[in-house]
């Protein structure tokens, strides 16, 4: 659902923002483990914002989800 | 009452250090605990260069414990000498760095780098389960730890610590790998190599597919096997595996760790590491103990 909103949102561009779930380990952005990758960031040298501490609402553009 | 030790050179105000990969560099602790308070700190596993780490799912919870497969994301040696460890140094407490490699000349380049900062030691981590190259692959055997650990130990002058995988058939005898090649202390165990399945999905839980189990759940394994090190090896032991309170630490202590590592515990309570120094004095009153060292390998074996 969120990934068919971002790309409503990204479509019509109209300004979106999601609430993302990811498994956490901490919950205070220590352990790096609720990772969700930049949208802007290449495949072969990704770059990881982190649901806890930078989310868990997002703007949609921003992330890959 | 004197919970003083000093572990393979290095001072620590009582035996109780956290371990890396779950506390960060400790800036988010630090809203939580006293940071003064712990015997050390171990950082998260720094490499030469930034490191972006593996896809998500990067962790899933299982019965008394969890998997982790975050790939060691971390900044690189560079941005944490500018940033983190002056920070860092801010504390009285042993700040010791976890380093990590893909290769011999990888690790050695990093420790050439770690040599030259203000740290007590280093941790050679050569039992992380969840990167493709290095770590692993030079942990599981006596020769692998043997010849990477040599290679760093010419150019560290720093206290020297050998994280060891349990992902071997005998941790003793690559225990005495550590010891061979002039390493100052080994520290185990690193996590153990586990799979979780979604039964809804038909996927692995992990994007990596398998990743390390960690915290309670492997504790028995771990005090069995420092307590086979400890049998093997005359250097000290940094104990780590599933501890959350006084009594663990006190278990691991028994079977021969010198000192001992919080690692998943820190999750379930970011205050377990000092919870944990104040039931280790606890236990020093009720038992009338002077020094936490008069306890170490004080197990007493059953004779069969």
């Amino acid at each position: 659902m969120l990934k068919s909103v971002q790309k409503l949102a990204k479509e019509q561009d109209i300004p979106c923002q999601i609430s993302l779930e990811e498994k956490m380990g901490c919950g205070i952005g220590a352990c790096l483990g609720c990772a969700v990758k930049t949208s802007n960031s290449p495949a072969d040298n990704p770059s990881y914002l982190h649901v806890c501490k930078a989310g868990p609402v997002f703007d949609s553009s921003t992330v890959e989800i | 009452m004197n919970t003083k030790i000093n572990f393979a050179g290095i001072e620590m105000k009582n035996p109780v250090t956290v371990a890396s990969g779950t506390f960060g560099y400790g800036r988010e602790f630090a809203q939580f605990i006293d940071l003064n308070k712990l015997g050390g700190i171990i950082t998260k596993g720094t490499s030469l260069k930034p490191r972006s780490g593996n896809k998500p799912s990067r962790v899933c919870e299982t019965a008394s414990g969890m998997l982790n497969s975050i790939g060691l994301q971390n900044p690189g040696v560079e941005y944490f000498a500018a940033t983190d460890l002056p920070w860092l140094r801010k504390f009285d407490t042993a700040i010791i760095v976890n380093a990590c490699g893909s290769s011999i000349d990888e690790y050695v380049d990093l420790c050439r780098i770690l040599n030259t900062l203000d740290i007590d030691g280093v941790e050679l981590n050569l039992s992380c389960p969840n990167v493709k190259s290095g770590c692993l692959a030079f942990g599981t055997t006596y020769e692998g730890v043997k010849e990477v650990t040599s290679a760093v130990r010419k150019v560290l002058d720093k206290p020297l610590i050998v994280k060891l995988t349990p992902n071997v058939t005998d941790i003793a005898s690559i225990s005495k790998a550590v010891e061979d090649a002039g390493a100052d202390a080994v520290s185990l165990i690193n996590t153990l190599l586990g799979m979780s399945i979604d039964i809804h999905t038909k996927r692995p839980k992990l994007a990596n597919n398998t990743g390390g189990l960690s915290g309670p759940a492997i504790k028995p394994v771990a005090v069995r096997m420092v307590y086979q090190v400890a049998q093997k090896v005359n250097i000290p032991i940094l104990g780590m595996g599933g501890i959350i309170n006084g009594d663990d630490a006190i278990e691991f202590m028994l079977a021969g760790a010198n000192a001992i590592s919080i690692g998943a515990g820190n999750f379930i309570n970011p205050a377990t590491s000092i919870n944990t120094i104040s039931e280790i004095e606890d236990y020093m009153k009720k038992y009338k103990i002077e020094n936490i060292s008069d306890i170490v390998g004080k197990v007493e074996m059953n004779i069969n």
